[in-house]
């Protein structure tokens, strides 16, 4: 993956690559989060624990998180390697793990995504100029066609198997590490595996059956706690709401209200999706949390489900409290630290290589671009710009003006932009009502003789040009 | 589509003494197809003289036009690399030279853009001004369509 999030050309150095891959899963994740807080809401309301349990909305749940999540995940992903097409391909490929597995595919689908795009991008790589003549249509839209029954075919068979072996493997290592009876180091497994959609399978496949044993015999049981505890996630999302990057530092706070209040803990997953190394804080503010519990000699009477911190007050029996609050505090003051040290050390790393880096920096405003577009799209928010129609000019109309005008076209509608008029004129031919005219510098002058109405964009090459990028950049802001 | 007169239209010269002698040598092909009339070379210097080099699109790169009514016949376009830069009016050095004309109709803008692809890769854009035989040029061409 790291391969297509990198434009293979450009020879990067192992840290740059590391910060490019880190953006590439950011990505992928963020322009999709409203979705996670939307499923989210639902969840807490509506399922038969939830807060307004409601049979028929709950029945939203499950599919939106079993299908529609992933699939805009891989989608996403599809489409930041391979364009359009590759969205496409990146979600077939996706419902073929979704159909295979009985669990979240999101860590699938973060794969197959991108997958698609460079399978779709190398496809057509390969295609070009080989299609007759008016074959376009047909050939574009069969090989997306039997790519993408390939690929579903592939993922669907591989998925099944895989599952099943992780789900052995976290099964195995609990049962081994509780074996210890040092609890903390379940964190180790918990963490990852609840990240990886696994959650489930460990609370209720696990912890719940040995916490049921343990309260019948002393009426309470930390193995509720071992992995459902809220502290560590709202530690994490803390962080990222004082020391995030924009649109993660924006949507950090909304999603601690689902996560901690709601005790819907899929919130924060994607947030550690997109920078990996964050699970660090998530273990070891689990283990700092189990660790307390333990030395309060504390547990809960039932498995709490959904984990908010209402229900773990709900379900604390007599004289726990302070342990359990305090379980819950220390796990997110550790986890809230890692996570910010985290952060922190992030944002220096940007700033001190700016020189070595202008690759992957350029590749990260692409990617961030990229992001914001489907962000975009997505939210469903019509793209249009303050300006309708712009117009280039050089002296003969036919050459410069519209080589200009043609690449400037290409630029925008690679933004997903195609409500901007843009086209070619001799000077004396520049329609009046031009929201912008793009002329070289040279003609500028005998150009506002004729027309002193519209904004002029005196530039150097038709080409590339400063004054062109810092009109594109004005458009993209203005969207 | 729209490039492909363009393989039997490429020129390698070594050196020129006048950007306007670059300028007559990039319209010899369109010339001899029958692309262009005389006029219309002296209406591209012409240009040049009034306007500025701004037909100098990229550093290196030129694209020589002139209004189609000042002799264009049809569409062409050829392509001449030189071995030693020459300057163009401005201090603009020039390397490389894609000459165009059109018979007025927007038939030639599908050329235009392909030469447009070309030219927004630096890459490729590196590789036309150190192209040395007509294969390289040409495959430099045919190899990008988006």
């Amino acid at each position: 993956m790291k391969e297509q999030a990198l434009s293979k050309k450009t020879k990067l150095v192992s840290r740059a690559k590391v910060q490019a891959f880190g953006g590439f899963l950011t990505n992928m994740v963020l322009p999709n989060i409203g979705a996670f807080i939307a499923w989210g809401l639902l969840t807490a309301l509506f399922i038969p624990t939830g807060w307004m349990p409601n049979e028929s909305l709950g029945e939203l749940v499950g599919p939106t998180i079993i299908y529609l999540l992933p699939l805009l995940l891989a989608y996403s992903g599809g489409r930041m390697v391979g364009g359009q097409r590759g969205a496409v391909l990146g979600a077939l490929g996706a419902i073929g793990l979704i159909i295979g597995a009985d669990i979240p595919m999101f860590l699938g689908a973060m794969i197959i995504g991108p997958l698609g795009g460079y399978v779709m991008k190398k496809t057509d790589k390969l295609l070009e100029d080989k299609i007759p003549v008016g074959f376009e249509m047909v050939v574009n839209n069969f090989t997306i066609g039997i790519l993408g029954f390939a690929l579903m075919i592939v993922s669907y068979l591989l998925i099944g198997p895989a599952i099943e072996a992780a789900n052995r493997l976290v099964t195995n290592a609990i049962e081994a590490l509780v074996a210890t009876g040092f609890l903390p180091i379940l964190s180790l497994v918990n963490e990852p595996a609840k990240v990886l959609f696994l959650n489930n399978v460990i609370d209720q496949g696990i912890y719940y059956p040995l916490g049921m044993q343990q309260t019948l015999e002393f009426g309470k049981s930390i193995y509720f706690m071992v992995a459902s505890n809220p502290g560590p996630g709202l530690g994490l999302l803390l962080a990222y709401s004082f020391y995030g990057k924009k649109v993660a530092k924006r949507t950090a706070p909304g999603a601690i209200i689902i996560h901690f209040f709601g005790g819907i803990h899929e919130l924060y997953f994607p947030y550690v999706l997109m920078k990996p190394i964050t699970i660090l804080s998530m273990i070891l503010g689990g283990a700092s949390g189990i660790m307390t519990f333990q030395l309060f000699g504390v547990g809960l009477v039932a498995g709490p489900s959904p984990g908010s911190i209402f229900a773990y007050l709900a379900l604390t029996p007599r004289g726990n409290f302070i342990g359990v609050i305090a379980g819950v505090l220390v796990a997110t003051a550790v986890s809230f630290f890692v996570t910010s040290l985290i952060l922190k050390a992030d944002k220096t790393e940007d700033e001190d290589d700016d020189e070595s880096l202008t690759d992957s920096i350029k590749k990260s405003k692409m990617m961030k671009e990229e992001g914001k577009k489907i962000g975009a799209s997505y939210s469903g928010k019509a793209i249009s710009s303050k300006y309708k129609k712009i117009s280039f000019a050089c002296d003969a109309g036919m050459g410069s003006s519209a080589l200009g005008a043609s690449a400037f076209k290409k630029q925008l509608k690679n933004m997903g932009i195609d409500d901007i008029e843009v086209k070619h004129y001799r000077i004396e031919d520049v329609p009046k009502d031009s929201d912008v005219v793009v002329v070289h510098k040279d003609l500028a002058e005998r150009f506002k003789l004729m027309n002193d109405t519209s904004r002029i964009v005196p530039i150097e090459s038709y080409l590339k040009d400063k004054e062109l990028e810092s009109l594109i950049d004005e458009i993209k802001d203005s969207l | 589509m729209g490039l492909e007169m363009l393989k039997e239209n490429i020129v390698f010269v070594d050196e020129v003494d006048s950007w306007e002698e670059a300028i007559k040598i990039s319209c010899e092909p369109l010339l001899n197809n029958g692309c262009i009339s005389l006029s219309y070379v002296d209406a591209i210097i012409e240009n040049v003289k009034t306007n500025g080099s701004y037909f100098v699109l990229l550093p290196e790169i030129a694209l020589p036009h002139a209004r189609h009514e000042h002799g264009a016949i049809k569409k062409g376009v050829s392509c001449t690399v030189l071995n030693k830069r020459v300057l163009f009016p401005g201090d603009k050095p020039v390397k490389v030279l894609i000459a165009i004309s059109s018979d007025g109709d927007d038939g030639h803008l599908d050329m235009l853009s392909e030469i447009g692809s070309v030219l927004m890769e630096d890459e490729l854009v590196e590789k036309l001004k150190n192209a040395t035989t007509v294969q390289q040029v040409s495959s430099i061409f045919s190899n990008n369509k988006f």
